[in-house]
């Protein structure tokens, strides 16, 4: 193959309005080189610049497929062109084409060009490599949050509602033996602690499922996220604004995931309902409450006479919990501010 | 995230790609050459240094947006310990004594010098 793909004239052949990724790599897939695009999306400076491998920072499912695309430019000495979901979020695709990249000195590197891919592109654009087809998501907001939701929610409530039960209802059974019996009393103590671990551990796993990692990025950065996510699908411009981060992820957890889902929620709607073109969402945090905001200019609706769907009962009774307020300003053609005020400690 | 080994990190701020063609397999073969990141742009470079120290910055003066000459002053001001290396066509007296002042550590006319680089960045880093 021609080992010198020509930069210039690549990009020359592309959008000059999109970014386009760039790396190389040595002969451990280690980076060695990025270009700012690079660095951005995938935030590689703070994993270990220089030390992560390329395929790290791909999405889980994709990494085998970045594998064998690089394993068969090196094997067969041909470029390699795969899509790849950028890790930590799941709905921005690069198409990557893979290329030898040999240093002076003969050291075989690798050249990996990229550049996004919405929708259709994506879908029209087979692995040359292996013929492995791509798994491709319905690339409209909606489905994303849907899609999303619904099956960390269908996993996490299968688990919650169904597993969990059968087990309670065990331990409830075994409460039933009679102690009296010395081998029955081992027996029963012993079953206990296992379902109550397994209890717990199911607990865990269905919480993990429903709600995103705050342990990890945190409320804003969850939110980020979402929003991050739907850029890639253009429905609508959007804003994340907060203030005193400190001060939001100080909350508590129970919290938080009730912001996540209003957040979520409402995003919902308006991609549903609302055609808007601009949503602006903004968390401020103090000492007493925390405020979030979500305003949209798009096509609005009279509160008085429009009936409050699921998504928009959701949100009350989520706040309510919390003994929060919830404001709703909407009108026609004048788009919708939806306003949630959390107290940080529960009146009464 | 670059001072525990003694292979050094080096930001290229060029918006030539024909330049970069030429100079990712210089730097990849470079042993002092730890990691390369490329900025194509004043703003880019700005937006690397939030995420990144390098140890050396080969800058170009010709930049799509704002002076390489502006971006120097900045780096000298805000992270004096980092080398700066211009390399520009821009190779008359008059750019090289004003980089000098601004405090360039060298100065590589790119279109007779660039080999010259590797050697500079093995002796400066």
């Amino acid at each position: 193959m021609n080992n010198a793909i020509h930069l210039e004239q690549w990009a020359d052949s592309r959008p000059q309005t999109r970014p386009f990724y760039m790396a190389t790599l040595d002969v451990n897939e280690r980076m060695t080189f990025v270009n700012t695009p690079f660095l951005q999306t995938f935030r590689c400076a703070r994993i270990a610049v220089g030390k992560a491998e390329f395929t790290s920072l791909m999405h889980v499912a994709d990494k085998e497929r970045i594998r064998k695309a690089i394993a068969d430019c090196r094997g067969q000495q041909v470029a390699a062109s795969v899509a790849a979901r950028v890790k930590n979020s799941p709905y921005q695709w690069i198409r990557w084409q893979i290329s030898l990249f040999p240093g002076s000195g003969g050291n075989s590197g690798l050249l990996c060009l990229g550049e996004d891919v919405f929708g259709e592109a994506l879908q029209a654009m087979p692995y040359d490599g292996d013929g492995v087809g791509i798994d491709v998501p319905q690339a409209s907001a909606e489905a994303i949050i849907r899609a999303q939701q619904k099956e960390r929610e269908r996993i996490g409530h299968e688990l919650h509602d169904n597993v969990n039960q059968i087990l309670a209802s065990a331990q409830l059974f075994l409460g039933q033996l009679d102690p009296g019996n010395r081998e029955f009393r081992q027996v029963k103590k012993k079953t206990t602690e296992i379902i109550n671990l397994a209890i717990e551990e199911i607990r865990h796993l269905s919480r993990d499922m429903v709600m995103p990692d705050f342990k990890e990025i945190g409320l804003t950065g969850s939110i980020r996220q979402l929003v991050k996510d739907l850029r890639y699908c253009r429905p609508f411009e959007i804003r994340f604004l907060h203030d005193n981060k400190k001060s939001i992820e100080s909350l508590d957890e129970h919290r938080k995931i009730t912001l996540f889902r209003i957040v979520q929620e409402q995003i919902k709607n308006i991609i549903k309902y609302a055609r808007a073109k601009y949503v602006v969402i903004d968390l401020q945090g103090n000492e007493t409450s925390v405020r979030l905001e979500i305003a949209d200019d798009g096509k609005g609706f009279d509160p008085a006479t429009t009936r409050h769907g699921l998504g928009l009962s959701n949100i009350y009774e989520r706040t309510k919990l919390y003994q929060g307020e919830v404001t709703l300003e909407a009108a026609p053609g004048r788009g919708c501010t939806l306003v949630v005020r959390l107290p940080r400690v529960q009146c009464g | 995230m670059k001072k525990n080994n003694a292979k050094k990190v080096v930001l290229v701020v060029d918006d030539s790609l024909l330049v970069l063609q030429r100079m990712i397999p210089m730097l990849q073969d470079n042993e002092n050459v730890e990691f390369v990141v490329h900025a194509g742009s004043y703003k880019e470079a700005l937006s690397v240094l939030n995420e990144v120290l390098p140890d050396c910055i080969l800058l170009d003066i010709q930049l799509p947006d704002q002076s390489g000459i502006e971006l120097l002053q900045l780096v000298r001001e805000k992270y004096a310990r980092v080398l700066v290396f211009m390399m520009t066509n821009k190779a008359s007296k008059y750019y090289r004594a004003i980089c000098k002042q601004m405090g360039a550590n060298r100065f590589f006319d790119k279109s007779m010098d660039f080999d010259r680089i590797p050697e500079a960045l093995a002796v400066a880093c």
